[in-house]
């Protein structure tokens, strides 16, 4: 990159109207730009604008995301010149994730075994942004626990471990939190509850049979006492 | 969106005067001015506002710098007293054609300018005139002032192809005019561009022959990091020492601040023998330490700890590997590559919460625990100083509705766990039984006599005395303390299989800081007292779970 006289001169004309005291940085600022030795939209804050015009692009793809080819997004994501903007690039990464495993997600919704409303809030996560997404996600998981379809939830969870283990790995860190949720209803077998009692406040229960095991003993050794003294 | 309550920054303060743009008063400390950046990046942020907020950010780094060595100035009251460029028609009417002066330079009032032929200002001559002969006429000039300097390096880079020259322009500039604070500004704001490695030795030693105070070392401190970034760190300690040699008159303050600086980067390149003898250095002038420095000088003991213990805890571990990677590199990189890092890196671990959770597990070994403690310190300082910088801040959640979300979890939480069959009848065995025991031994025992009185007299004594022991000794002593290692163990054991999990995501749901999460646990446990069985141990083993910590730090990157 080599400046022309005219755009040199051009920098000597602007920066000897300045005052290096106060205007230093400006001084070097049109050195660099009249010297060529930087272009100008790396320094006049471009690169930002660049920023946030590639944001509403992927904002408009994530928008158009289930009605368009997927071939074609990915072409798409591809031009997007992310590699500057950190950010940006994670949330591309993401989004080509999402468009090798789109086809599993629609594969995955024509099942007929499946719980419909976890379908469509995994779908809604998908391409929400992180932030939204994980609100949605701890919401889900703290009803989950007395929603009457867990069991469906989770064997649905199952089906994506095993089937589609791509799909799994999108989120693989809520699922893994779904199919640890055990259901009250189920959690407290039947035969435990008609045999526990409970034990003050602190939440720990005493077996009944223990009870009268201990019972038991204590008649007898009182039986023995009285016998002897006797 | 900027928020309407704040009022609006006065641009017209920029750049000359950043100490009133930020608000600051005299006397203000690196904290308060980090804060007040903070304030204003967080009403303009990078995405919405780029070029407010590179204004800003290139404000707060001057006066960071400027603090760094101590030589903040009042630039509002210099840009009154300071004339740079006399204008023309004042040149006409005075008859004194001096085409600048400056009322800052050491040897400048004994030196009268020298009339010049035009009074036309060199900017409007160019107009029509050949470069070439404004630059010789300036040069030719016997008594050069600040403002020819000034145009003689600009106007070398038009006419001369060896664009050094405009260094060596100001340099001479300031050889002749010491003081001078619009050719200082020009030098340093030179050297905060990126120079040709090849060039960068000799400019440095160039100008320790002409600025040998200690200024030299606020002047080039970012050619230094360059330096070190790019060359053998033979070369540049060789440049340093050959530099150092000709300075004569440095403040220790102005050579710790600079060494505090430079050992960030040169820990991690440096030779051990020099690291020594530099940290021995700075260690026995620590009582020379500014405030304003201390933290940096933590920093530096920070990256010390994490060097010696972290090694042992990385090991094999892809996770860590990666973290240890990228903290060497944010050391070993210029300010935007390095935040350009941090920030891809947070936002991979905040992707990968399994991956973050294996790496960073929720109890370590004790070997472990040191090089795990020492790198999470370092990760979390970067972490701040990355995201201060950028204007990220953790979500904005009320603190009563976050403890109402982290209350509803606890409660949930607890609602999951049940202690095991085992340990309750362990617990009744340990607890109970030895009461029959007690209370029947001494009968067994003297069965046979038990028809005289005396030896009923006595099992009966003994069986109250054994009672008594074991209810007030050996429970409180004994049982109590094992079966709550049991219970503790049964919690910690749900907390690592389930619990674990949905403080991911607690944390991924509302992108609050480590701090703000312990802080609501231990306001629900010990202010408000809410009844709970097991969930009540979050608030020991939260804190201490760095896989956690390291989660929410990454979390706060997302956006």
């Amino acid at each position: 990159m080599s400046a022309s006289s005219k755009q040199k001169l051009k920098y000597a004309w602007r920066a000897l109207q300045l005052n290096p005291a106060l205007q230093a940085d400006q001084v070097v600022r049109q050195r660099l730009i009249g010297l060529g030795l930087v272009e100008e939209s790396t320094l006049s804050g471009g690169t930002n604008e660049q920023r946030l015009q590639i944001r509403q692009q992927l904002d408009q793809l994530r928008d158009k995301f289930w009605v368009t080819d997927t071939e074609y997004l990915l072409e798409l994501l591809d031009g997007l010149n992310v590699t500057p903007y950190p950010e940006l690039k994670v949330g591309v990464a993401r989004m080509r994730k999402l468009c090798r495993v789109k086809p599993l997600l629609e594969k995955l919704s024509m099942r007929k075994r499946k719980d419909v409303n976890f379908i469509n809030t995994f779908k809604r996560i998908f391409l929400l942004p992180p932030r939204e997404a994980g609100k949605v996600k701890e919401r889900y998981l703290r009803k989950l626990a007395t929603n009457p379809a867990i069991e469906m939830v989770q064997k649905t969870v199952l089906t994506i471990q095993e089937k589609y283990p791509q799909l799994y790995d999108v989120e693989s860190d809520w699922f893994g939190q779904i199919l640890l949720i055990k259901s009250r209803r189920v959690e407290v077998e039947p035969d435990e509850a008609e045999t526990a009692v409970h034990f003050a406040d602190d939440g720990f229960e005493i077996p009944v049979y223990l009870i009268i095991v201990l019972g038991v003993f204590a008649a007898r050794v009182a039986v023995m006492v009285f016998r002897s003294w006797r | 969106m900027s928020d309407t309550n704040v009022p609006k920054p006065q641009w017209k303060l920029l750049p000359h005067d950043p100490v009133t743009f930020f608000g600051l008063k005299s006397g203000f400390d690196r904290k308060t001015l980090k804060r007040a950046y903070g304030k204003l990046i967080r009403q303009f942020k990078p995405e919405k506002f780029p070029e407010e907020f590179q204004k800003i950010r290139a404000a707060f780094e001057t006066l960071d710098g400027q603090l760094r060595y101590g030589q903040v100035q009042s630039t509002a009251e210099d840009s009154q007293t300071y004339q740079w460029q006399v204008s023309p028609s004042m040149q006409r009417t005075e008859g004194k054609s001096s085409s600048g002066k400056s009322s800052s330079g050491k040897g400048d009032a004994s030196k009268k300018s020298q009339p010049r032929e035009s009074s036309v200002a060199f900017h409007d001559r160019l107009k029509k005139e050949k470069p070439s002969v404004l630059f010789s006429e300036i040069s030719r000039s016997k008594e050069k002032t600040p403002y020819d300097y000034f145009a003689l390096a600009i106007l070398s880079d038009v006419v001369q192809p060896d664009q050094k020259m405009f260094f060596q322009w100001l340099l001479t500039g300031l050889k002749e005019h010491p003081g001078d604070k619009g050719l200082f500004n020009l030098l340093y704001e030179y050297f905060q561009t990126e120079l040709p490695l090849e060039v960068i030795p000799t400019l440095l030693l160039t100008t320790s022959k002409v600025i040998r105070e200690d200024r030299f070392y606020y002047l080039t401190e970012s050619v230094w990091q360059q330096l070190l970034r790019s060359t053998k760190f033979a070369v540049f300690q060789e440049t340093l020492a050959r530099c150092e040699a000709n300075l004569k008159d440095f403040r220790i303050n102005a050579r710790i601040a600079f060494y505090i600086q430079i050992l960030q980067q040169a820990m991690w390149r440096a030779n051990p023998q020099w690291l020594r003898k530099t940290m021995g250095w700075l260690e026995i002038n620590s009582g020379h330490l500014p405030p304003q420095l201390e933290m940096d000088f933590h920093v530096l003991e920070l990256i010390r700890d994490y060097q010696k213990t972290a090694p042992q805890f990385v090991g094999d571990d892809p996770t860590r590997r990666q973290v240890a990677a990228t903290i060497k590199r944010y050391f070993c990189s210029d300010t935007a590559t390095a935040d350009a890092l941090v920030i891809e890196h947070q936002l991979t671990l905040a992707d990968d919460a399994e991956s973050l959770m294996r790496a960073f597990p929720a109890s370590l070994e004790e070997s472990e625990s040191d090089g795990a403690s020492a790198m999470w310190l370092l990760w979390k300082w970067i972490g701040q100083e990355v995201a201060d910088r950028n204007g990220i801040e953790p979500a904005r959640v009320t603190p009563e509705k976050f403890l109402k979300r982290v209350f509803a979890l606890m409660v949930d939480l607890d609602e999951t766990w049940t202690i095991s069959r085992k340990h309750i009848t362990m617990y009744c065995m340990l607890n109970y039984l030895p009461y029959f025991l007690f209370a029947a031994v001494p009968f067994v025992a003297l069965l046979p006599w038990l028809g005289q009185p005396v030896f009923l007299a006595v099992a009966i004594f003994v069986a109250i005395v054994s009672l008594l022991i074991y209810h007030f000794v050996l429970i409180p002593q004994t049982i109590d303390p094992i079966f709550e290692k049991m219970v503790h163990r049964s919690i910690e054991k749900n907390y690592l299989v389930l619990w674990r999990g949905r403080f991911v995501q607690l944390i991924d749901a509302n992108h609050v800081t480590m701090r703000d999460l312990i802080a609501t646990l231990h306001e629900i446990v010990f202010e408000r007292k809410h009844r709970l069985r097991a969930a009540v141990h979050l608030v020991n083993y939260v804190p201490q779970d760095i896989g956690i910590a390291f989660y929410a730090e990454a979390a706060r990157f997302r956006v």
